[in-house]
This record gives structure tokens, C-alpha cells and sequence, in this order.
């Protein structure tokens, strides 16, 4: 047990620290394309640099958690950091904007939020993982042409750096929980940029709804006929 | 003895409202008014534009102008360029980004009166960036005419959009520098 529990934290490790890299790997991409300013001042600010850094180590401290208090658990503390997550991330995004004053859209900003943390847990649990990668990368640069489509160039050019990390990173990734790791913030990335370009470009809700969507049904599409027990990830997990 | 009691009262009250009436309060007439801009294409030509929903406030005080002020609010989704497809990109967050800033903002903090008008100085906030700037404010004649008393300001003023934060990257064609004129009547506020 001693064995399993160090194993269990170097993983951790291990994951924290391959997220850490795939975001300074962004933070230097990034700003090359757009410039972030700091303070952070605009959505697209806010996006790179806080919400979604904190998606990415959302996703590998729960990558951490799965391996020490296994699946069923995780999934369950998976849903709800996730969701209140999206909750406050999806606040952050919109700060000082005109959503939130006034009469702030209080029942649009509550569904994108059970939306996206949604997108964000359905898909890192996927079996076909790389199938799914692929998908948030089309999602993701579909996101940045409707966007540009709407007259925001520099908000459409965002989805390309992280299209393409995303892509390579999950392509070259071999562990399965890594790849989860960086699908969950390939999850996060698109569901960024969706609500930043219906709130802040005009994006509209429909065109949104359908690339979360498509996502989903992708997701579920490529698992259905050989969906896997938890038990059976448990199993596997214990096995390592 | 009650008599001069009531009258020395009256008279303090006449000349604390005459007092009062010193400073006048004009309403920024937006039917009357104008704020319009013009920046550089390609430096070649000037590309025009203006807003259509502004608002404000002036209080010029004629026995001590330092007390006068002025407070201009526009409302950025109102530009107008006479091209819909360029308003809605100057809408967009790669330059004004009005969901996030909607508003360009001028609030006076010193006034002195010069040879036809005041020099204004005050804090001009716009695209989230607030600046000191200074410019003489041309007028303040006041006149009586359509039922009501008015005054009118006149103004340009130089500002670069790199200081105000605009992505230096987004201004490519479009030059760094905008001159942004001011023709404004005010109504005195009933």
C-alpha cells in the first residue's frame, strides 16, 4: 500500500507538472498572438490568463484525486468542482462587463454554466480519447471562425495556438490519464472561447449551442459501443 | 421690531437664491450637438465618424469660473461611421470592445476662463484607460432663443489610441492618432 500511495503522488506530480508545461508552453504562444495585457482588463485577458490556467490545474488536481481516492469518487467531486467552477470562472470572464450590470443575464450566465461544466466532465471520460481530442480541436477552431465570421479577428486567432497544442499534445501523449488531462482542458479551452464570443462578439447562442453540442455528441457517439464500467477504470487504475 | 426681523430675513434668503443662481446648470442638447472623430486611413485621407447617443452636463458659474464644470458621457455603440460592417467591427473587443467598456467618459476637475471661453482640464476616460488632458473650451455665451436659455462649447482634441490601450496590433491601417471634435449646446435645466 505504501508502494501504491507513493506511486499515486509521483503520479500527481507528474500530471501537475505536464499541465504546467502544456500552459507555459500557451502562456509563451499566446501572448505572441494576442498579447495579453496585465492587469487583465478585457474577457480575452481574463481568459488567458486566469480562467483558463485555473481549468487546467482544475483538471490535473482532479486527475491527482482520481488516482488516490479512485473513480466513482472522483466523478463525484469531479462534478461538483467542475460545476462551481464554471460558475465562478464563467463570473470572472464577464467582469465589469455591461453582463453584469443592471439586470445582469442571471438565467443565461446559470445555463452556460451547467453547460459548460457538462462539456467539461463528459469528455475527459471518454474511451476514445483521441477521437475526442480531435473533435475539441475542430470545435475549437470552428469556435475561432465564427468568431472571426462576427468581425473579432484577434478573438477567433486565440482558438488557433490552443487548437494546435491541444492536437499535438494529445497526439504525442501516450498515458491515458494525461490525455484525459489535457482533454478535460481542451474541454475548458473551448467552452472559454464559446463564451467569450457569444458574450463579448456576436456569436450567437444557437451558433454556441451547437459546437457544446456537437461535442457531446461526438463524445457520445465514439464511446457508446465500447463504454467501460467504472469498475473496470477502477480496476485498471489499482492494477498501476 | 418683528418687521425688521422678517425683513433682514428676507433679505438673507434673496441673496443666498442669488447666490445660488450664479452657478447655471445646462443639459447637453443632443439634438443640437455633435460629437464626431476622424483618424487617419493609410495616411492618406481621414476616415469620419461620429456619436450618436451622448449625454452630459455643464455648470458654469459666472462670478467664479474655477466652480464651472463639465461632464460629457458617450455612448460607444452609438459610433457611426456611415458603414454598418465597420461599426460593428469598431465594436468589437479589437477596438472600442463596447460589452466591456461602454462608455467614453470626460469629467472636468479645474476650469479657468480664458479669452473666449475656458481651458478645461479633467480626466478623459476611454476603452478602460483614464488620462489628464487639457483643451480649450471655445463659448459659453449664453443665449435665450426656442423658449429656452442656451449656451454652446467647441472643441478638438488630439488623442493617440496606443494610450488608451488600443491593441497596437489592431491599428494597422487606421492611424495611431484621432482628432475628436466637440460641438455641444446646452440647455439650462429647468
Amino acid at each position: 500500500m505504501p508502494f501504491l500511495r507513493a506511486l499515486a503522488v509521483a503520479a500527481t506530480v507528474l500530471v501537475v507538472a505536464a499541465v504546467g508545461l502544456v500552459a507555459l508552453g500557451l502562456a509563451f504562444g499566446n501572448p505572441w498572438l494576442l498579447l495579453p495585457r496585465t492587469p487583465p482588463r478585457s474577457g480575452m485577458d481574463r481568459f488567458l490568463l486566469i480562467v483558463w490556467p485555473v481549468g487546467c490545474l482544475l483538471e490535473g488536481l482532479l486527475a491527482g484525486l482520481r488516482l488516490q481516492v479512485g473513480h466513482a469518487k472522483a466523478v463525484a467531486v469531479g462534478s461538483g468542482v467542475r460545476l462551481a467552477a464554471a460558475c465562478v470562472l464563467g463570473w470572472v470572464l464577464l467582469w465589469g462587463s455591461v453582463h453584469l450590470r443592471g439586470e445582469p443575464a442571471w438565467l443565461l450566465l446559470a445555463a452556460w454554466a451547467v453547460a459548460a461544466a457538462g462539456v467539461w466532465q463528459v469528455l475527459p471520460r471518454q474511451t476514445s480519447q483521441r477521437v475526442v481530442a480531435a473533435a475539441i480541436c475542430f470545435a475549437l477552431v470552428a469556435a475561432g471562425v465564427l468568431i472571426v465570421l462576427g468581425g473579432w479577428l484577434k478573438g477567433g486567432l486565440a482558438a488557433l495556438p490552443l487548437a494546435v497544442t491541444i492536437g499535438l499534445v494529445a497526439w504525442r501523449v501516450r498515458d491515458k490519464r494525461l490525455r484525459g488531462v489535457v482533454i478535460g482542458c481542451g474541454a475548458a479551452a473551448v467552452v472559454g472561447l464559446v463564451v467569450l464570443g457569444q458574450f463579448f462578439g456576436r456569436v450567437s447562442v444557437l451558433q454556441a449551442g451547437l459546437i457544446a453540442g456537437s461535442l457531446i455528441a461526438v463524445a457520445v457517439v465514439v464511446s457508446w459501443p465500447r463504454a467501460q464500467p467504472a469498475q473496470a477504470v477502477d480496476a485498471m487504475t489499482s492494477e498501476a | 421690531m418683528r418687521f425688521v426681523f422678517g425683513a433682514l430675513v428676507a433679505a438673507v434668503a434673496v441673496s443666498a437664491a442669488s447666490f445660488g443662481q450664479a452657478a447655471d446648470e445646462y443639459d447637453y442638447d443632443l439634438v443640437h450637438s455633435s460629437v464626431s472623430f476622424k483618424a487617419r486611413f493609410l495616411d492618406i485621407s481621414w476616415i469620419h465618424g461620429r456619436f450618436n447617443d451622448v449625454s452630459g452636463k455643464f455648470v458654469l458659474d459666472r462670478e467664479d469660473p474655477s466652480k464651472s464644470s463639465f461632464q460629457l458621457t458617450i455612448n460607444v455603440d452609438s459610433v457611426d461611421t456611415a458603414n454598418e460592417k465597420r461599426d460593428e467591427h469598431l465594436r468589437q473587443p479589437d477596438y472600442f470592445d463596447t460589452k466591456q467598456f461602454p462608455t467614453i467618459e470626460f469629467v472636468s476637475t479645474k476650469v479657468t476662463p480664458i479669452d473666449g471661453g475656458y481651458e478645461v482640464t479633467g480626466d478623459f476616460t476611454m476603452h478602460g484607460v483614464t488620462k489628464e488632458v487639457t483643451f480649450p473650451f471655445v463659448g459659453g455665451e449664453e443665449v435665450e432663443k426656442m423658449g429656452a436659455k442656451r449656451v454652446g462649447f467647441g472643441t478638438e482634441l488630439r488623442l493617440k489610441r496606443s494610450d488608451f490601450d488600443f491593441d497596437p496590433q489592431a491599428i494597422g491601417n487606421i492611424g495611431d492618432e484621432a482628432v475628436i471634435i466637440i460641438d455641444c449646446a446646452g440647455v439650462k435645466a429647468s
